[in-house]
This record gives C-alpha cells, structure tokens and sequence, in this order.
C-alpha cells in the first residue's frame, strides 16, 4: 500500500515543459501552415522537449521538427534524429513471428509450448493452450509487465532491463497464472511479446536485434533502424526525458523483452515503414505485412478517446475525433520517449509523431487527433 | 542551536537505557493480526492478505526475547489463485527505545495454491490431461517489523505494527533458492498477555 502510495504521488508530480520556439519548418505548403497551426494550438500541453512529425499524404512526405532534441542545446529534431520507439517494436515483433511461421508452413494458431523449453509448464487455462495469435492478439492473459522484474527496474528501468534476461523471463512463464481464458478478453502484455521475441531467438539461435534486421528491416531498406544503441548514429540522437523533465538514461537494451519495445529509429525509417505498409512490397515479407494487418479478434476496446482491435501487433484504430476513418496504429513509450505511428490505408497516408519526453497528456492526444484528421482529408 | 543538539543526542543515546533499566513482565502470550499487500502475479498491482500469528515467548531477558511462532494467513488474486500459508518459525526481538521494539523472523511454511480455474498439462500419450486446480508447496519466509507500543499494562500489551516480509511463493526457472520470493508490506495489530 505504501509502495503504491509512493507510486501514486510520482506519477502525480508533473512538471509542465513547454518547448522552444525553435521550428524547421518552412511554412511553404498548405501542410506546412496547416501543422504549423495545429501544433502552436496545443503546444503548451504537450510537456515536452521536442518533437519530430512526419506525414505522409498525396504521395508527398513532410518533416517537422518542434523544440530541441535536448534542453538548451538549441538543435531542432530532423527526421534523422534518433527516438526510442518503444512498443512500437512489437508490430516488428508480429511481423517477424508470422514471417517465422510462414517458413515452417504454420498458422499462427500453432501452440507456443514446443518453442519454449520443454521443462516449462504447458500454458494453459482451463485446458485452452497458448498460442501465436493469443501473444499476439493480446488475448493471452499473461501479465502485463512479467512478475519478477529485479528491484533496479523500479529505481532505474534502464538497469533493470540489463539484469533481466532469458532465464528470468522462462521463471516468470514456469510461475505465469492466466488471468483469463485465452481469446476471451484483452490485457496488454509486454510478457506476451517479450516472450515472442525469445521464441525468435530460440528459433534461429540468433540475438532478437540480429533477427529482426533479417527478416524485417532489409527487406524493407529500414537502414536506421535498428535494436542497437550503437549501430545507430550516436551524433544524431535526442536524449529523452521523463514526465517530471528529469533526464532519463537510455534503454539500449530490454533483454529477455527486447520484442516488445527495444527499436530505435527517426521520423525518416518510420515513414518508410508506414509506406511498406501502404503499399505492400513485393518481396519474402508480402505475405507476413498483409497478415499483419488483419483483424483478428472481435473484442472492441474503447478508451476516452478512441477504440481499437486487435490486429497482429497492429490495433485497428478508430479516433473518436475522426470519425469513420480507420486506422492502423501503434504507440509507444520507454522512459524518456513517447511515439506514435498511424496508417490511413484507403487514403494512403500516414502520421509519425516522436516525443522526447514520456508520458501522454490530453494535448498530445488533441495534437493526434487534429493531426489525424489532417492527414484524412 | 549547539546546545538543543547535545540535547538531542543525550536523548538519543539515554532513551535506550531508560527502556534498558524498566523492569519488564514476562507476556508468554502474543496474537497478532494483519493486513497484507504481496506483489505476486503482477509487478505494480498488490495481492490482499490477511495474516495471524500465534508467539510462544520462549526467552526475555532485559530488552532481548525470542520466541516460536505459528501462522495462518492467506494471499488473493482476483480471478487468478488464492493461497493459504501456514507457517512454523522463530522471532527475535529488541526493544531499543521505550515503546520501540523490531523484530524479525524465519519461518518455514506450507503453501496451498487454489486457483480459480483447472489447469492441464501434457500425459505421456501427448494429451492435454487435467490436474485440477490445487498446487502445494512448502517455501521459506523471512519477516523485519516495526512495533510500537500503544497501550502497556501489567498484563497487556498492544502494539501497531509494520511489517516487510520476503514469502518465497514462486519458483524459479533454474531452483535457484534465493529467487522466486515476493514482497509483502503489513500494517497490523499486536497483543502480548
């Protein structure tokens, strides 16, 4: 009770950062006014550093950088600005496990047991098995954040992802109570994709980081992604900060959960990948990229300001300030960034938003929405 | 300012020998009772507990005692498991300011595991097979609380506690032993007769 009280009063302390002035954009297209004034409209809410957006929309892409990629420094965010893109790592994540599955000739309805060690308990309630699609669906019933997270992680996360590897994460499953049966209700779970990512590693006896590179990000030319601090160009990174503006260390890595949030990437990779979803290219990750994007269950969750279901990593979308236009979506956080990718197929346009702080606020949800419907015109 | 200092310090290093000096009534008896919160099945929401202990005061001397315990107590997760913990130990005691006292203990217990749905593993044939939804085990614990008097008597004593206790519910993936305890934070009440 205490430790939660504790938890309540920090998550309460709010520190209202405003950005800078400081802008590259060049105010020359309709979209460039149009942004301009959608951010100004929101920007004392945002509680935030800087902030990189990137549209794309008519076949045009734009770039817009707002405030510093550090505080003080006087450098605006570009779209080659380095972000943690946190949970969005788990529609990679997705991606890579159905292409995985694709090779073997499977469904995504296989069991997981058989690709975990076999000394862990069969994952079950109630007889219903795990599978692919309930990790990736969200429909597992496995915790949020897995049980046995060591104590660094709540002083400093960035250390306690250091600590926490494989053999903590096959604890956490040989203790994992279901809360639910599976593909009965929704509970998102990090567990459920850092487990996923363990799987790739177990299958192809690589480092998640290695995998993911192969099957995703070279087939799609993603050159600045990547799950690794320093194959990233170091020169060109925000630092991140937390709610309360403290800078926050990096999370270089997540370990045993690298599948459900450890890429970094900028504006300009984001971008692309949202265009490789938009236009499906033709190559070994057709298949996997269309899959991805199906509806895969009919449990509708609603939220203050939107409602989604699930896809395979991918929410299907639906902002409650653009009506009828659907989207694909994902987000993300870590402990200094905050980031949000959405796809408007039947426009064929899509929105980027990468923060340098954490958190969420109203304003950015307001910025999201106005941003959202811009892009659906 | 130098002198409320010393002061303090006087009041510090003397209170202990105020309690030191009382003659102390040797309660056989302890009942205590609790509140719980355990972080179990998730890292940020606290399962609910009650805890009871039963102390035999087997040894006072001065501020110093030890005695045996027994428990009973239970730990709930909503739609997932409750458990019931029994337990068999020892606690060792120190009043180091008058109505101050810490305690800590090791326990050894007897964890009963009910979950709110059947679980099924595979046979040997590679058929689901149902084992029910009864798990049993036996973990060590370890206990640190903080009491303080509030009512002293002849023959009674109350006291309000505050408690963290290390409960070894889990396993790990490897048996190592020193893995696999979870936190628990107590708020309770204790009676010595």
């Amino acid at each position: 009770m205490l430790l939660f009280t504790l938890f309540v009063l920090s998550a309460c302390e709010k520190a209202v950062i405003i950005p800078s002035d400081l802008s590259n954009n060049p105010l020359l297209t309709i979209t460039d006014i149009e942004v301009d004034k959608i951010f100004k409209s929101h920007k004392a809410g945002l509680n935030t550093v800087g902030v990189s957006i990137g549209i794309f929309k008519d076949g045009q892409t734009y770039f817009y950088g707002y405030g510093e990629t550090a505080k003080g420094n006087g450098v605006i965010p570009n779209p080659n600005t380095y972000f943690e893109i946190g949970s969005i790592t788990k529609v990679y994540t997705a991606i890579a496990i159905v292409k995985m599955l694709e090779g073997e000739g499977k469904s995504i309805e296989t069991p997981i047991k058989s690709y975990l060690p076999a000394d862990l308990p069969t994952l079950n309630r109630n007889g219903v098995e795990l599978t692919f699609k309930h990790l990736l669906t969200h429909t597992s019933g496995l915790p949020y954040m897995p049980n046995n997270l060591p104590l660094s992680f709540y002083t400093n996360a960035a250390n306690g992802w250091r600590e926490y590897d494989n053999q903590k994460l096959y604890s956490s499953l040989k203790n994992a109570r279901l809360a639910f049966t599976p593909f009965t209700d929704f509970a998102y779970s990090n567990t459920a994709f850092g487990t996923l990512g363990v799987i790739l590693e177990r299958k192809y006896g690589k480092d998640y980081g290695e995998i993911i590179e192969e099957l995703v990000l070279q087939p799609l030319n993603l050159q600045n992604t990547s799950a690794y601090f320093e194959k990233t160009n170091t020169t060109n990174w925000s630092k991140g900060y937390n709610t309360s503006g403290k800078e926050n260390d990096y999370w270089k890595t997540l370990n045993a959960l690298d599948g459900a949030g450890v890429l970094k990437s900028n504006t300009n990779d984001m971008l692309l990948f949202a265009r490789s979803n938009i236009n499906i290219p033709n190559n070994s990750l057709t298949d996997a990229l269309l899959i991805a994007q199906i509806i895969n269950t009919n449990i509708v969750r609603d939220s203050e300001y939107a409602r989604t279901v699930n896809c395979l990593g991918w929410f299907s979308y639906q902002n409650k300030g653009v009506p009828n236009k659907t989207f694909l979506f994902h987000n993300g956080g870590t402990g200094g960034f905050n980031s949000d990718l959405l796809i408007n197929k039947d426009k064929q346009s899509a929105l980027v938003i990468l923060f340098n702080t954490d958190g969420n606020t109203d304003s950015r949800q307001l910025l999201l929405r106005d941003l959202l419907m811009l892009i659906s015109q | 300012m130098k002198l409320a200092l010393f002061r303090l310090q006087l009041l510090v290093i003397f209170l202990p020998l105020v309690g030191w000096s009382q003659s102390r009534t040797m309660l056989k008896h302890q009942i205590s009772v609790s509140y719980d919160d355990t972080l179990l099945n998730h890292p940020l929401l606290f399962s609910k507990g009650l805890n009871t202990r039963y102390h035999r005061t087997l040894i006072q001397k001065k501020l110093h005692s030890l005695s045996a315990l027994s428990s009973f107590g239970f730990v709930s997760t909503p739609n997932i498991d409750n458990r019931l913990i029994i337990g068999l130990g020892a606690e060792y005691s120190l009043y180091f300011l008058k109505r101050l006292s810490l305690a800590s203990g090791l326990q050894s217990n007897y964890v009963l595991t009910i979950l709110d749905y059947d679980i099924f593993e595979y046979n040997a044939d590679g058929n689901l097979e149902k084992k029910g939804n009864l798990i049993h085990k036996f973990s060590p614990s370890m206990h640190l609380t903080l009491l303080a008097d509030i009512l002293r008597r002849d023959k009674i004593n109350l006291a309000l506690f505050l408690e963290t206790r290390l409960t070894r519910l889990n396993e790990s993936y490897k048996r190592k032993f020193l893995e696999g305890y979870v936190p628990t934070i107590s708020i309770g009440l204790k009676s010595k007769f």
